[in-house]
């Protein structure tokens, strides 16, 4: 017994784990909710890297059609019943399929990653939302950190659709579809987006190439970029301290930022309830809201109407149908900047949040946007035009003529 | 890091960041304004066509890619074709023009609003599109003097939020099969 915890002192010592493990956390952010929601994203984050990794052994890429008979399928399977004796699909779905009905624990498996994925998104918003409100860029090396987490929102929105396309389900494939052709309106500037996103891919329409190039990008280039990042954000905060809490007497302030706890044992009991919180939270979710696969599509087939995105981009499609989409493809793009650039606009010395007013309005309006456009985006019929802007006049010069000779042939 | 260089540099990121986000709002804004976006953009990012040619002539063409008149004449035939790295979803039909004859036609199945796949709608004949994400409604202009909208055998905009006309392929008759020579994606 003797040699094990000598080892173990020799790992703590010689890693250097001591100063980390006694690193100081002030007490309020150990007390104060506002303080957590960073954590649950991280810890989503590592579920997610978790589950997909054996979501990946099992799933295949491939957009080619495949017939099935539906006597193989899963006779359990009652939400899709197959109206046929076979059914067509791709690659990607059946896989799909396998993984969510055929394979041991495989439903649990992807509903986990579903769920862990929202709750990502969710918290990443939490997140963003506290931070904007009590101006924790304002601290020094807050800029950096606030910009590191502009970015991991926006690669987690990103990961978010790119996962939802994975499946290449009806839904999966219309978002890849639009994806693939929305950026042509996107010539700001004269720079062809949408031509280089063709270019890229090698195709606008769903190819093997295309959903290879968009699985690694979900599982190895995106993940990467993002544990990057995050290390980064990690370290800065290792470093630099947590933001001040938002009180105007300098004193207390101080008093309250010198208040400390070691993380550990403190922050990191708080921590191991919070995963343990998190996980059977997610088994809850998945047990009582568990997410059907969706229908399957094979091109050629006949669309059904009123499919919608997935919720965390629902409110851009929201506003690209209610404005001229030239105008509002670029819509991400400016909010990011916006979100970007926010340290660097909110100069006033205000600490406390009645001080801060006018950069409170600034945030609630910013997350009413995205709240306003989501919320509308599940309410409004799917063919009906919202606003006058809607219907745009068709330029004459911008219309493809029909290109062959017309020759009649009876 | 001096706390001048820190102000300078803070002052060239809100200038870039500011300057690129007002040009980005504001070249689609003048665009719509003027009225003519083509003068803008320039006429190829305006139509956003780009020409895929898929056969040289009906001879080099393989059969697979092809349609036969019998079997368009029970009604669209709906082809994935495959170029290079490209697939592109063609539908092929007969349209009946005003003067009582048949044009073999070809189109590229996406929606030229945001890129869903689209629905065939006629029945025997090719008539139009519908898009079932966003309810754009494509119609084929049967009139060989040309129609309001649009010109012979073009599939223009009937209603819903398309702004472009349907993107077509440039098909030839050999032997009684449709071929597709060039598609316009």
């Amino acid at each position: 017994m003797k040699i094990f915890s000598r080892l173990w002192e020799l790992f703590i010592e010689r890693f250097h784990l001591k100063e980390f493990l006694e690193h100081p956390v002030p007490r309020y952010s150990n007390i104060n909710p506002l303080y957590w929601f960073g954590d649950v994203a991280a810890v989503s984050f590592f579920l997610l890297a978790l589950t997909g990794f054996f979501l990946a052994l099992f799933y295949t890429p491939g957009v080619n059609v495949v017939t099935i008979p539906a006597a193989s399928l899963a006779p359990w399977d009652l939400l899709h019943p197959p109206a046929a004796e076979a059914v067509r699909a791709t690659e990607s779905y059946i896989s799909a399929y396998r993984i969510a009905y055929l394979t041991p624990f495989g439903f649990i498996l992807r509903q986990f990653h579903l769920w862990a994925a929202y709750m990502m998104i969710m918290a990443v918003l939490v997140h963003f939302f506290a931070k904007f409100v009590l101006g924790s860029y304002k601290r020094r090396g807050g800029g950096a950190l606030w910009l590191l987490g502009v970015l991991l929102g926006f690669l987690t929105i990103n990961q978010a659709v790119l996962g939802y396309i994975l499946p290449l389900h009806l839904d999966g494939i219309l978002a890849l579809m639009i994806g693939l052709n929305l950026f042509r309106y996107f010539d700001y500037l004269g720079i062809p987006v949408g031509n280089a996103v063709i270019a890229l891919l090698g195709s606008n329409y769903p190819t093997d190439q295309v959903i290879r190039v968009i699985y690694v990008a979900h599982i190895l280039i995106v993940p990467a970029v993002i544990l990057l990042l995050l290390g980064l954000k990690i370290q800065g905060i290792l470093y630099g301290g947590v933001s001040p809490p938002p009180i105007k007497n300098a004193e207390v302030r101080e008093r309250m930022v010198k208040d400390v706890e070691p993380f550990y044992p403190h922050r990191f009991a708080l921590m191991v309830g919070q995963v343990f919180l998190q996980i059977s939270l997610l088994m809850l979710l998945v047990a009582f809201f568990p997410q059907p696969l969706l229908e399957p599509w094979a091109p050629g087939e006949l669309v059904p109407a009123g499919v919608r995105p997935p919720w965390p981009v629902m409110w851009y499609y929201t506003y690209v149908k209610m404005i001229d989409p030239f105008i509002s493809v670029g819509m991400p793009i400016l909010m990011l900047i916006f979100a970007l650039v926010v340290p660097l606009l909110d100069r006033s010395r205000g600490i406390t949040v009645g001080e801060r007013w006018v950069w409170v309005i600034i945030a609630l309006v910013y997350m009413a946007i995205i709240g306003y456009g989501s919320v509308l985006g599940f309410i409004i019929d799917i063919p009906k035009q919202v606003t006058p802007f809607t219907q745009i006049t068709v330029p004459p010069d911008s219309a493809v003529p029909y290109v062959t000779t017309p020759s009649p042939v009876g | 890091m001096t706390d001048e260089k820190k102000r300078e540099t803070i002052k060239f990121f809100i200038g870039a960041s500011t300057a690129l986000g007002i040009g980005m709002l504001a070249t689609p804004l003048v665009a719509s304004l003027v009225g003519n976006r083509a003068a803008i953009f320039g006429e190829e990012s305006t139509s956003g066509a780009i020409p895929v040619e898929i056969c040289k002539s009906p001879e080099a063409c393989p059969r697979e890619f092809g349609v036969s008149l019998d079997e368009l004449r029970g009604g669209p035939v709906f082809k994935l074709i495959k170029v290079n790295s490209m697939a592109i979803p063609a539908v092929f039909g007969l349209v009946r023009a005003t003067d009582g004859r048949e044009y073999p036609t070809a189109y590229v199945a996406i929606c030229t609003h945001f890129g869903c796949p689209l629905n065939v709608s006629g029945g025997k004949y090719l008539t139009g599109f519908f898009c079932p994400c966003h309810g754009s409604v494509f119609a084929i202009c049967n009139n060989p003097a040309g129609c309001d909208r649009g010109r012979f055998l073009e599939m223009y905009v009937q209603g819903g939020p398309a702004v472009r006309s349907l993107r077509s392929i440039k098909v030839e008759v050999k032997d009684g099969v449709v071929y597709p020579l060039t598609a316009y994606i």
